[in-house]
C-alpha cells in the first residue's frame, strides 16, 4: 500500500472539459495506485455533480471569469479582478503546504493564466522541492504559430524548462508530433511521454443504459454534440433545419445534447420546433454525456478531447464542426484526425444541411464509409493505465503483480 | 468600508453528508441579494455535491476536503486515506488564507462556534487581528439538541468561550416562544447579550402564505387525485420511511386516488434507491433524487410526508402545508424535538420512527387527506429568519 499523495490542479471557465479529464485520470489513477490520496483542484462551479472516485476530493477555486457556459451563469463574486486571483493563490498555496503531495499534475488549461501558473509552480518548488510537477497536454494544441506565441507571452517554455518533471501528452506521436509541431528545444522534448488516448471503455453508467433502453431499436441514431461554446446553438438549427427538410422521411432518429451555454428561453424555443419533427430526443448537457456516444451510429461533434477520445475507443464515424477561432485546439485536432481518416470535418461556414444530408446517408445507408477500420488500428487507447504506470515509475513505486487470466 | 456597508460576506457551512447548513445559509444569500445585489458572498462549503442549489449573483464558493461526522465529537475524512487531523489541517488552513485574503466585512458561522474539531480557532483569531472591522457572527438553529447534551458538549468543546472571544453577534434561527435557545441551554449573561431570535429560515418567496388553489383534476375535491411529496433532505437515512410509506401506498391504493414523489435526495445509497425504486412498481409513485427542485414540490403537495430537518420543516411551514413527520430518533433529539413541539401547536402531525409501521402510516395519510388543513396562524413562528438575518448582516440592524 502506497500513500502517495497526488495534487491535480485544472482550470475550467470554458467548459467543464478539463474537470471531467482530471476527473477521470483521478479515477483511474485511485483505482491503480492502493492507498493514495488524490487532491484536485477545480474551478468549475458544477464539480459537485461528479460522482467521486474512492480516495479523491477536491477543492473548488472561485471563479475569475463567468462566460455564462455555466449551468449557474451568475456565479463569481463581485470584487476585484486581482482579490479573486489572490483568493485563488492562497487557496492553491495553502492546499500545496498542507497537503504535501508527492506528484503535482498540471493541466493544460492552466497554462493561459501566467501569473497563477508562476506562482503555483513556484510554491511547489520551494515548499517540497523533491515532488515531481507532471504536465499534461492534449494530443494537440492548436494552431503553431499562435500557441508559440502564447507560450512565448506566457513564459510557457521557460516553466516546461525549470518546473516539468515530465510532460504527458494525452495523444500519439505519430498523430501529432508535439516537441516537432511547436518547435520546442531539444530539454523540453526529452520530457514528453505520449500516453495514448483516454479511453474510457468500462460499463457506462445505468441511467444512460435505461435511456438508451428507450431508443427506438430499428433506427440508426444520430448523437448531436454541440458542446458548450458559442458556436453551438447555430449548429443545432442547421440540424434542425435541415431534420425540417427531410420532413418526416428521416430514417434515423436524433439525440441532441442540449449544450449549457444555450439558454432555457432559446431551450423552450428549439424543444417547441423540434416537436414536430419525429424521432429527436433532446438530452441536457452533463456528466454522462460522453457515454452516449458508444451507442450512436453518427456524432456530429466540435472535435473537443474528450468526445474523441470515446469516437475513437468506440470506433464510430464522426463529423467534427470545429470553431477555430474560439477553439483551435478541436480545429487542429479535427484536421489531424481527418488526415488519417478517422472523422470528416467540416468547418461551420461550410455546415448547411446538404453536408448533413451526404454524411448521414454515407454513415447509414450507401456510399465509402466516414472511417475505414484499417484506420483505427494504430491508435493508442490505454491512456489512463499508461499514466498509472509512469506516475508509479516516477515516484520509485514498484509495479504491481499482474493477475493474469489464466488462458 | 465604513460599518453599516457590509458588502462583503463570507459564510461558514460545514455540512458533510447533508445539506442543511447550506440551505439555510444561500436562502440567508437570496435575501441578502435582494437588499443589495452587489454584495459579494463567499460561501465555505464542504459538502461534496456543494453548491447543490442555485447560486445567487455576485455569489461563489469554495469547497474544502471533507470530512464527516460519524458520531458526536468524531470525525473522518470522506475520501482521503489521510488522518483526521491531516484534513483537518488543510481546510483550516485554507480558511485561515481565505479569511485574510478576502477580508469580509462580516464573517457568518453557521452552527459550531470554532467549527469541526475547532479548525476555526486559528482562523477566528488571525482574523481578528489582520481585520479588526470584520464583524464576526455565529448563525444557529431553532434547535441544537437535547439542552444537557448540548450544554455539557458546549462547556466541554470551550463553544461558549469561543463565542465569548470572537463573535460580535449570535443569530438564532428559531423563536423563543417555542423553544427557548438561550434558556434552555444555559447561555452565559455575556452570550444572551449578543444573542438575537431572528425567526425561521425559509426560502422566501413572492408568493408566500396559504398555497394558492390549484386546479382539480376529477370534479369535486373529495374525488380529485392527491399528490403526495415524500421527502428525507439530503436521504442518507431516508430510505426507512419511504419504504414504510410504499407499503402504506399499497394499503391506500383502492381507497385513495393519489400520485406520489419519493425525493430520495442525494445521498442516499444507489442500492437503497433502486430496492425502493424496485418496490413501487404498479404504483402510481415516482423514485426521484430530485435533489435541489424538490421544494418546488413541497408547494404543489396535497401533502407532505418528511423527516424533521430544519429546512424541510420551515418549507412545510412556509407554505401552509398538511404534514406528516417522521423524525430521526438519533443520535441528536434534535429532530424529535422539533417535531414534538411544532406537532402540540398543530402544525403537523407526527409519528415517532420506533412507532412507524405502514398501517398506521397510511390511516393517517387517509385521514390527513379526507379533511381540510387547518393550522391556527397564531400559533405559526416567525418565518421570516432569512429576511431578518439578512438585514441584520448589511446594516447591524433590522
Amino acid at each position: 500500500m502506497s500513500s502517495l499523495r497526488i495534487l491535480m490542479y485544472c482550470n475550467d471557465s470554458r467548459g467543464m472539459g478539463q474537470t471531467t479529464r482530471t476527473l477521470n485520470i483521478a479515477a483511474a489513477l485511485s483505482k491503480a495506485l492502493a492507498g493514495c490520496s488524490i487532491l484536485v483542484l477545480t474551478d468549475l462551479s458544477t464539480v459537485g455533480r461528479f460522482r467521486l472516485a474512492e480516495r479523491v476530493d477536491y477543492v473548488h477555486l472561485p471563479v475569475i471569469e463567468s462566460k455564462g457556459h455555466a449551468v449557474h451563469p451568475a456565479a463569481g463574486l463581485n470584487i476585484e479582478y486581482e482579490n479573486k486571483l489572490r483568493l485563488r493563490r492562497k487557496i492553491a498555496q495553502s492546499t500545496i503546504k498542507t497537503f504535501r503531495p508527492d506528484l503535482v499534475l498540471l493541466d493544460e488549461s492552466l497554462l493561459a493564466h501566467a501569473e497563477e501558473m508562476q506562482r503555483l509552480v513556484d510554491c511547489v518548488r520551494e515548499e517540497l522541492p523533491a515532488t515531481k510537477i507532471i504536465w499534461g497536454l492534449s494530443d494537440t494544441l492548436g494552431e503553431p504559430e499562435a500557441v508559440r506565441r502564447q507560450w512565448r507571452r506566457n513564459g510557457v517554455i521557460e516553466i516546461f524548462e525549470r518546473a516539468a518533471d515530465e510532460i504527458f501528452v494525452y495523444g500519439a506521436a505519430h498523430v501529432c508530433e508535439v516537441a516537432a509541431t511547436y518547435e520546442l528545444p531539444a530539454a523540453i522534448a526529452q520530457k514528453i511521454f505520449y500516453t495514448g488516448y483516454l479511453a474510457r471503455l468500462q460499463m457506462p453508467a445505468r441511467r444512460v443504459g435505461e435511456s438508451v433502453a428507450k431508443w427506438n431499436r430499428n433506427l440508426p441514431m444520430v448523437m448531436l454534440s454541440p458542446g458548450g461554446g458559442a458556436g453551438d446553438l447555430a449548429m443545432l438549427e442547421t440540424y434542425l433545419r435541415f431534420l425540417e427538410k427531410c420532413d418526416g422521411g428521416a430514417a434515423f432518429q436524433s439525440f441532441i445534447v442540449a449544450g449549457p451555454a444555450i439558454g432555457s428561453h432559446e431551450k423552450r424555443r428549439l424543444a417547441q420546433r423540434a416537436q414536430k419533427l419525429p424521432n429527436i430526443m433532446f438530452h441536457r448537457f452533463g456528466k454522462h454525456t460522453l457515454q452516449y456516444a458508444r451507442f450512436a451510429g453518427l456524432v456530429i461533434y466540435t472535435g473537443d478531447y474528450n468526445l474523441t477520445c470515446e469516437i475513437l475507443a468506440h470506433r464510430k464515424p464522426a463529423l467534427a464542426v470545429p470553431e477555430a477561432q474560439e477553439y483551435p485546439a478541436n480545429a487542429s485536432r479535427a484536421r489531424l484526425l481527418q488526415e488519417r481518416g478517422l472523422l470528416k470535418l467540416v468547418p461551420p461556414e461550410n455546415y448547411h444541411p446538404e453536408v448533413l444530408q451526404e454524411v448521414i446517408a454515407r454513415a447509414f445507408f450507401n456510399g465509402p464509409r466516414l472511417s475505414p477500420k484499417a484506420a483505427y488500428e494504430n491508435i493508442p487507447l490505454d491512456g489512463f493505465a499508461k499514466i498509472a504506470e509512469r506516475m508509479r515509475r516516477l515516484c520509485g513505486l514498484a509495479a504491481p503483480v499482474e493477475l493474469r487470466m489464466a488462458s | 468600508m465604513t460599518h453599516g456597508t457590509a458588502s462583503r460576506i463570507l459564510i461558514y457551512s460545514q455540512d458533510g453528508f447533508g445539506l442543511g447548513h447550506l440551505r439555510r445559509n444561500l436562502n440567508i444569500c437570496n435575501q441578502i441579494k435582494r437588499r443589495r445585489a452587489a454584495a459579494s458572498c463567499l460561501i465555505i462549503a464542504d459538502s461534496p455535491v456543494a453548491p447543490f442549489f442555485p447560486l445567487p449573483s455576485n455569489c461563489d464558493f469554495i469547497k474544502i476536503p471533507t470530512i464527516v461526522k460519524v458520531d458526536t465529537g468524531v470525525w473522518r475524512p470522506d475520501r482521503l486515506s489521510m488522518s483526521e487531523r491531516e484534513v483537518l489541517a488543510i481546510r483550516s488552513d485554507i480558511i485561515r488564507n481565505v479569511a485574510v485574503s478576502y477580508q469580509p466585512d462580516v464573517f457568518l458561522v453557521d452552527h459550531m462556534p470554532h467549527g469541526a474539531l475547532g479548525e476555526l480557532a486559528g482562523p477566528l483569531k488571525i482574523l481578528k487581528q489582520h481585520s479588526p472591522h470584520t464583524r464576526i457572527v455565529l448563525g444557529i438553529r431553532d434547535i441544537l439538541g437535547a439542552p444537557e447534551v448540548i450544554h455539557r458538549q458546549w462547556q466541554n468543546e470551550g463553544a461558549f468561550d469561543a463565542v465569548e472571544s470572537f463573535y460580535d453577534a449570535v443569530f438564532i434561527y428559531g423563536c423563543a416562544d417555542l423553544f427557548d435557545v438561550i434558556d434552555q441551554y444555559h447561555f452565559p449573561e455575556t452570550l444572551a447579550q449578543k444573542a438575537r431570535y431572528c425567526g425561521y429560515v425559509c426560502h422566501e418567496t413572492a408568493d408566500a402564505g396559504a398555497a394558492r388553489p390549484r386546479k382539480k383534476r376529477g370534479g369535486s375535491p373529495e374525488k380529485a387525485e392527491k399528490l403526495i411529496l415524500v421527502t428525507g433532505g439530503g436521504g442518507a437515512d431516508a430510505s426507512f420511511f419511504m419504504d414504510q410509506f410504499i407499503d402504506a401506498a399499497r394499503l391506500l391504493r383502492g381507497d385513495l386516488k393519489f400520485r406520489a414523489f419519493v425525493a430520495t435526495g442525494p445521498f442516499m445509497g444507489k442500492e437503497q434507491r433502486a430496492l425502493l425504486h424496485e418496490k413501487t412498481q404498479n404504483l402510481p409513485i415516482v423514485v426521484s433524487r430530485l435533489g435541489a427542485d424538490s421544494m418546488r414540490f413541497v408547494r404543489r403537495a396535497d401533502l407532505v410526508i418528511s423527516m424533521a430537518g430544519y429546512n424541510t420543516i420551515s418549507e412545510i411551514l412556509h407554505f401552509r402545508k398538511n404534514a406528516i413527520v417522521v423524525p430521526r430518533a438519533g443520535p441528536s433529539a434534535e429532530q424529535s424535538m422539533r417535531s414534538r413541539l411544532m406537532s402540540a401547536r398543530g402544525l403537523f402531525s407526527t409519528i415517532h420512527p420506533t412507532h412507524l409501521t405502514s398501517e398506521n402510516l397510511a390511516t393517517m395519510v387517509w385521514q390527513k387527506l379526507r379533511k381540510k388543513n387547518r393550522i391556527n396562524e397564531e400559533q405559526m413562528p416567525d418565518l421570516g429568519g432569512a429576511s431578518c438575518a439578512a438585514s441584520l448582516i448589511l446594516n447591524g440592524k433590522t
